[in-house]
């Protein structure tokens, strides 16, 4: 196996390398970083590299195996982690302006999970500025750029983290989901991206952006390495009360079966409407796949959905301008300029259209919850478009970046209003040879059935397969 | 709302901003205005938000 073939692997196939010694955690860590060094400056999905602490953790689990201790599920498996995520000792920039940055101390409780199953942290991944936008061109950073074509975003704000798992930088990667910010990154990248349910997993140790809809997740290469890491991730944590108390159930074992007697339901309407025309066919494709592999494909009426985005808008530009206030008296100059619209705009809001829109997320989640009485998973595109083109423009950013917020979340911030479990996985790529992602909704934790019907999806396509060759693509 | 009452606001919430920032704030206010004013025609009375305080 070559490097590249190597940086290519799956989770389960790398970890398993590891522990039967076919290869070493360093060996391993060693070839991502060497393919960093190559393409991240191309790509930008790095904000740090920790080369040596990820060395040094390599060779801790290589001599855990060496005294044939079990180096756990993830031994020696290289991962990015978001940088709004802390990792002790590592300065936590969310991609801000240097004022901003501080250094943890320890690691947040999701990092913990992870290092405990052996998992290397090779760095920390580039994001759209404090987690707000979709486009992830970053001031303070520069943009990410999408790997299947340089000259476009990768979507955000995990957009970081989907480009190092799309280019090979690392096995897989964690990102967060306010609107969509996993799985909108995962569509415009090819990747697989999980926004698990609301408070499936802890969000101690994380910048916040608004915290009623904020949701962590994995953003792996497959659907089963998502599983994985979901099963590593997700938990009670003493420090986050919000984390929900019951461990999680086997995540990492879908079915091999196809889906006779699963019901996939999809809501017309608004979740197809305003699709680029090769969406809407990629997606349509996908309905078509699993209705091969035996689900029955059934129409269901969501009247209200319209109705989501607007809540989700009221909500995260109170909570967001809530959260930064003091800084954005002391420092705005030191916000971007389409950060600076975001948060400013969230003053204007009153108290009372902020209750509003919680009342209508209580409406609208007993809706989408009526929905799924007669289906068990929902299926629509993850988002409208395949990525757009960086705009090099910085004049016309912050108006660009906004309605960008607008188009790519439409289809995904639904299900962080109403904190059910969405998946997007590759369905797809356009004729420009960008990738385009479908959208898998489950019941509140009912991850696994999710995970079963994405996985099915991917035993009959090939799309998950493809790997980009920086403009050269294939 | 004009430029001018935001303008106004804007001050009154202790900021001092330029036109340029203003006019890019605009429409950003009005357009959540107008989904506050959508959320008002839904049938919300029997319901109550999802906020809970919690004793730690």
């Amino acid at each position: 196996m070559n490097t590249q073939d190597l940086c290519f692997s799956s989770i389960s196939d790398l970890a398993s390398r590891v522990a039967a010694r076919e290869l070493t955690a360093l060996e391993v860590v060693r070839s991502f970083l060497s393919r960093i060094d190559q393409i991240n400056p191309a790509v930008n999905a790095y904000m740090v590299v920790t080369a040596e602490q990820a060395e040094e953790d390599a060779r801790r689990v290589d001599r855990e195996i060496a005294k044939g201790r079990a180096p756990g599920v993830l031994g020696g498996v290289p991962l990015g982690i978001k940088d709004l995520i802390d990792v002790g000792g590592v300065p936590t920039a969310a991609g801000a302006h240097r004022r901003f940055h501080y250094t943890p101390e320890r690691d947040a409780p999701v990092i913990s999970r992870l290092r405990r199953a052996g998992a290397v942290i090779l760095g920390k991944t580039n994001l759209h500025e404090f987690a707000y936008g979709v486009t992830n061109i970053n001031p303070h950073t520069g943009p990410v750029r999408n790997p299947w074509d340089p000259s476009r975003i990768p979507g955000g704000s995990s957009g970081g983290s989907a480009a190092a798992v799309a280019a090979g930088l690392c096995a897989g990667a964690l990102g967060s989901d306010t609107g969509g910010s996993i799985r909108i990154p995962s569509s415009l990248c090819g990747t697989v991206g999980l926004k698990p349910t609301y408070d499936r997993i802890s969000r101690a140790g994380v910048v916040a952006l608004a915290w009623t809809l904020d949701h962590l997740g994995p953003i792996t290469r497959t659907t089963r390495d998502a599983a994985l890491l979901l099963r590593v991730m997700a938990g009670a944590d003493p420090g986050d009360p919000a984390s929900v108390k019951a461990e999680p159930p086997p995540f990492d074992e879908p079915s091999e079966d196809g889906l006779s007697g699963i019901r996939i339901g999809v809501p017309r309407g608004f979740f197809w409407e305003r699709t680029h025309s090769e969406v809407y066919a990629a997606a349509t494709g996908a309905l078509r796949v699993l209705a091969d592999r035996g689900a029955t494909i059934l129409d269901v009426d969501l009247p209200h959905a319209e109705d989501a985005g607007k809540a989700v808008a009221i909500i995260l530009s109170v909570e967001a301008t809530a959260y930064h206030e003091r800084r954005l008296r002391g420092s705005l100059g030191a916000y971007g300029d389409d950060l600076q619209v975001r948060l400013l705009r969230g003053f204007f809001i009153p108290g009372t259209d902020y209750v509003l829109a919680q009342r209508a997320r209580a409406l609208l989640t007993h809706e989408f919850l009526s929905a799924f009485h007669g289906v068990d998973v929902l299926v629509t595109p993850t988002t409208t478009v395949p990525a757009r083109p960086i705009e090099e423009d910085p004049g016309a950013g912050a108006a660009v970046s906004l309605t960008m917020s607008t188009e790519l979340t439409r289809f995904t911030n639904p299900f962080n209003l109403t904190g059910m479990p969405a998946l997007s996985v590759p369905c797809g790529f356009a004729r420009d040879g960008l990738p385009i992602g479908l959208q898998i909704v489950g019941k509140p934790f009912d991850e696994a059935l999710v995970l079963r019907v994405g996985h099915a999806y991917e035993q009959a396509t090939e799309w998950h397969r493809k790997r980009p060759n920086f403009g050269h693509r294939s | 709302m004009t430029l001018e009452e935001l303008e106004h606001l804007a001050g009154l919430l202790g900021f001092s901003l330029s036109r340029e920032r203003l006019e890019q704030l605009l429409p950003e206010v009005q357009r959540l205005r107008e989904h506050a004013a959508r959320l008002r025609e839904l049938p919300l009375d029997p319901e109550a938000p999802p906020l809970r305080f919690a004793i730690p």
